[in-house]
């Protein structure tokens, strides 16, 4: 289980996680969901270990956790200049042993040996997918991990969640789009102002795009009911 | 016509702000300095004549380099002429030393030649070369890889040069001050968090790391020439030890300069601070000021990762 008590993450005046608090089954597939400036990135940021928190704390398995129980595509990787993907991928030490480089990219097909500059949006994304399934970690964190991905691609992510899933990895995705999510999560958080407002479970993702924009509808009614 | 002027000044202003009032007033001296070394530069022919063509290429060089030139010329007008009033103002340290001494009529033919290559819509392209790079260098290492795949036929030949010149007394150390330049500004880039963590868990074993593998193979790539150099000069084994100490502070002092302002995924906040410890290998009364620099941003560099490298809390 990871246990998320009171965390408070704020950037000067402005709180980002409001006293967050939540519990998440280890083993599991957990799908976020919120709207723009919810606080997705900045949960993330401070599960992965990339954000510290105000306040609050974070339980993996009853301990603290350490950086280096997860693995994180971040919305945005930053990529070094005048490199070649291959030469990036080097970087990071690999700890899956069953994962094999060239197997993999037969069904993303990166350049790897073109540098990183020449890449397009999508061929980034890839890249840095290829460098967090090659780390064995306890806990994955895909922010946006289906942004930019042509079809074929967005299966093959969703074929990688389901084969990290089976191997007892517990495994957090953000996505503007709710559909892969309900593909490949047993569980749906929606967070809301920096606290999880409500969380489904596989039953009822049925009624889930309903609710949520039943939610969001009213969130904008009454956003636009002060700004107009 | 100023508005890019307009930004670039904003952005010097912000700089200048953040290295604090004793930097920017040594950034000041430097750009001071040139100003004196130009006028010096330009009293005779045909000095002045090298110095204006030095300028112009390097000016040349920026113009063919700069990302921005599609969208100056898609969105602001007239793009050559915001462009070349850009350069004008920032070769200034370099010119008024032309405008004040007998090769001033050198000054509007400098502006002929820079109204011309701001209307160039060339621009470089980058292209994969030098694969073999990554195989030779550990990934680890990949600021380098970056900065051999950058300059790699200037590198090899300036090392070339190093061997071939050991004989000459200073030229050898020329050359390896210049490979230990393009090193350096190989850490004008801030990696981002994910390359930070990949190898350390520790602030205090990552900067440790980093700094003794890059003098590991900076002493690999220095100390044949140097050794050499000393057998052709023995009476000199005294000035190549101390180059090369100079060398090794200089690179120390750029990487922790570099991680006393780190910024994931940010250009480095100590690009000025570098260039000036750089050329502080050639301006004898600067000498010391790497080893102090080294002194002072090592614990500073240290503080900045520790907000990086922090434990759960």
């Amino acid at each position: 289980m990871i246990t998320i008590n009171n965390l408070l993450v704020q950037y000067d005046e402005h709180i980002v996680l409001n006293y967050l608090s939540a519990s998440f089954e280890t083993g599991q597939v957990h799908g976020i969901v919120g709207l723009n400036g919810a606080g997705k990135t900045t949960f993330f940021n401070t599960l992965g270990g990339y954000q510290r928190a105000d306040a609050g704390e974070i339980r993996l398995s009853g301990k603290k956790p350490s950086r280096s129980d997860f693995a994180y595509l971040e919305t945005n990787s930053f990529f070094y200049a005048s490199i070649t993907g291959r030469e990036y991928l080097a970087i990071f030490p690999q700890s899956n042993a069953s994962f094999r480089l060239d197997s993999m990219n037969s069904l993303l097909g990166v350049p790897l040996d073109e540098l990183i500059e020449h890449y397009s949006t999508g061929m980034k994304k890839k890249l840095a997918l290829l460098s967090v399934i090659k780390r064995d970690k306890p806990v994955y964190i895909f922010d946006e991990p289906f942004n930019g991905l042509d079809l074929e691609s967005n299966k093959v992510l969703e074929l990688i969640i389901r084969n990290l899933a089976a191997k007892g990895k517990t495994i957090f995705i953000s996505s503007h789009i709710l559909e892969p999510l309900l593909q490949v999560c047993q569980q749906i958080h929606y967070l809301d102002h920096g606290t999880f407002a409500r969380s489904y479970l596989q039953p009822e993702f049925g009624s889930i795009s309903g609710h949520l924009f039943d939610l969001l509808g009213k969130e904008m009614e009454e956003q636009i009911g002060r700004a107009v | 016509m100023f508005v890019l002027l307009h930004i670039r000044l904003i952005q010097l202003r912000r700089i200048l702000a953040g290295l604090g009032l004793f930097y920017s007033l040594l950034v000041l001296s430097a750009a001071l300095l040139l100003i004196i070394f130009s006028y010096f530069g330009y009293r005779h022919a045909p000095d002045s004549y090298y110095l204006s063509g030095g300028v112009v290429l390097a000016l040349l060089h920026i113009h063919l380099n700069r990302k921005d030139k599609v969208f100056i010329s898609r969105h602001l007008a007239p793009a050559w002429l915001l462009m070349s009033v850009e350069y004008l103002a920032f070769s200034l340290p370099f010119t008024l030393g032309m405008l004040a001494s007998d090769q001033w009529y050198l000054y509007p033919l400098f502006v002929i030649a820079v109204l011309l290559l701001s209307r160039l819509t060339l621009s470089y392209r980058s292209k994969t070369r030098y694969v073999f790079l990554g195989r030779i260098i550990p990934a680890r290492l990949y600021e380098w890889i970056a900065a051999g795949r950058k300059t790699f036929p200037l590198f090899i030949l300036l090392y070339l040069a190093s061997f071939a010149l050991c004989g000459v007394k200073s030229a050898p150390l020329i050359c390896l001050w210049l490979i230990n330049g393009i090193l350096c500004a190989a850490f004008q880039e801030n990696e981002s968090l994910a390359l930070l963590y990949s190898r350390h868990r520790h602030a205090k074993t990552f900067l440790r790391d980093k700094i003794r593998s890059y003098l590991m193979i900076q002493a690999l790539l220095f100390l044949p020439p140097l050794l050499l150099a000393s057998f052709f000069i023995p009476g000199w084994i005294g000035i190549h030890i101390s180059f090369w100490f100079l060398q090794m502070l200089l690179l120390a002092c750029t990487i922790t300069l570099k991680y006393k302002s780190y910024e994931p995924a940010a250009p480095s906040g100590s690009s000025v601070l570098m260039s000036i410890v750089l050329l502080s290998g050639i301006i004898p009364f600067l000498l010391p000021l790497p080893a102090l620099l080294l002194a002072w941003s090592y614990p500073k560099a240290l503080h900045q990762l520790n907000r990086y490298f922090y434990d759960y809390d």
